[in-house]
């Protein structure tokens, strides 16, 4: 149990369940493959290549010294509290459709 | 016009053969450009520098079909790779029409130590306009520019991040001289670029004009602008999430399509889609 009751085996699921696991490779996966070859920038990678793009602007100007590449580490460890977000979001709408059903 | 030519039959075999290996060029393998062999012009080559570390050639390809004169540069900035490895490419281009004469690796020094600068600092901030360039590299550049006397010039590079959009980067751009037509076909090429290169998938990676190249600031393409009112063009793509593999495709394309605008057409090139 975690302080607050909640299972650990919980904890761990949203945190680090496969359904993160997923949701974090397919923000990430896409970019890496279409900055690796162009050829392979498909349509799944626009999430994120919209976020890194953008979030290199800013970052390039708050931080005038850095050069865009590096921007890719924040890009990685802000995927991850998205899928987070997101595979939290998959749980609940999947829930609510199983009793629904 | 002084030419100094040498060309012979080994020169033209070791050209057709071997002037791949010799430049160490990367691959095209994708259809930019016909084959070699199914074009008859000449080709010669000279070195500038010669017998200094900043030694380096110069290739000259002239079509049978006469037409007007390109001159192309890479690596003026040693770490900006794509932009030499392009002007490799199109150094060996095969023509259609025109003379394409090409120096890949203007600053060997710099190259070699993968920096932007070369033995006697930046060497794309040596050519002032209306005066003699700064270091005895730019001047044997200048030279090779003065002697072909060329109707439009390319200069190929390339930059960590992508203009308006990252601090102080001007990648995804082409920066054309003053002169009317230059600005025109500049337009032109973006265009093509943006819709049959750069991937829908990647907004952010089109291609824009640039401001006029006028000649207030001591680099070739504005000296290009300033002592020879001629038209002339900084192509720059960017770092930033390209593999190199693809910036030097996507320099190659705006160059072979700025080249055929100006009636330097490589074969199986076309400027239009």
């Amino acid at each position: 149990m975690s302080a607050d009751g909640v299972p650990w085996s919980d904890v761990r699921r949203v945190l680090l369940g496969r359904t993160v696991w997923a949701t974090y490779l397919l923000l990430v996966g896409p970019l890496v493959a279409g900055a690796v070859d162009a050829r392979l920038m498909t349509p799944l990678a626009l999430p994120g290549y919209v976020a890194l793009t953008l979030g290199s602007a800013v970052g390039s100007r708050l931080f005038t010294t850095l050069e865009p590449w590096v921007f890719w580490a924040p890009f990685f460890a802000g995927a991850y509290p998205v899928a987070v977000a997101l595979a939290g979001a998959y749980r609940v709408l999947r829930g609510r459709l199983t009793t629904g059903s | 016009m002084q030419r100094r030519r040498f060309l012979t039959v080994v020169g033209g075999a070791a050209a057709a053969f071997g002037t791949a290996e010799l430049l160490g060029a990367s691959q095209s393998g994708d259809g930019d450009v016909a084959a070699d062999s199914a074009v008859d012009d000449e080709t010669s080559s000279y070195t500038v520098r010669s017998g200094t570390r900043q030694a380096t050639e110069v290739f000259v390809r002239k079509s049978t079909r006469d037409g007007p004169t390109a001159l192309v540069v890479g690596g003026m900035h040693g770490d900006e790779t794509s932009g030499y490895r392009a002007a490799s490419d199109v150094a060996r281009w095969p023509l259609e029409s025109g003379t394409l004469v090409a120096i890949p690796r203007a600053n060997r020094v710099a190259i070699r130590n993968d920096r932007r600068e070369g033995a006697r600092g930046d060497l794309n901030r040596q050519f002032p306009t209306g005066e003699r360039p700064t270091t005895a590299l730019a001047r044997a550049i200048w030279s090779a520019v003065q002697r072909h006397d060329p109707d439009v010039v390319l200069d190929l590079h390339s930059s960590v991040g992508i203009y308006r959009l990252h601090e102080d980067s001007v990648g995804q751009t082409l920066w054309p001289t003053d002169d009317g037509t230059a600005a025109t076909y500049a337009d032109r090429t973006v265009a093509y670029l943006n819709d049959a290169v750069v991937p829908w998938s990647m907004p952010y990676h089109d291609f824009r004009v640039g401001g006029a190249l006028t000649g207030d600031r001591p680099m070739l393409a504005h000296k290009v602008a300033g002592d020879l009112d001629r038209p002339g063009y900084i192509i720059e793509t960017t770092d930033f999430l390209l593999d190199g593999a693809t910036q030097v495709r996507w320099t190659r394309k705006a160059a072979a399509d700025l080249l055929a605008r100006h009636g330097v057409v490589p074969a199986g090139e076309r400027g239009e889609r």
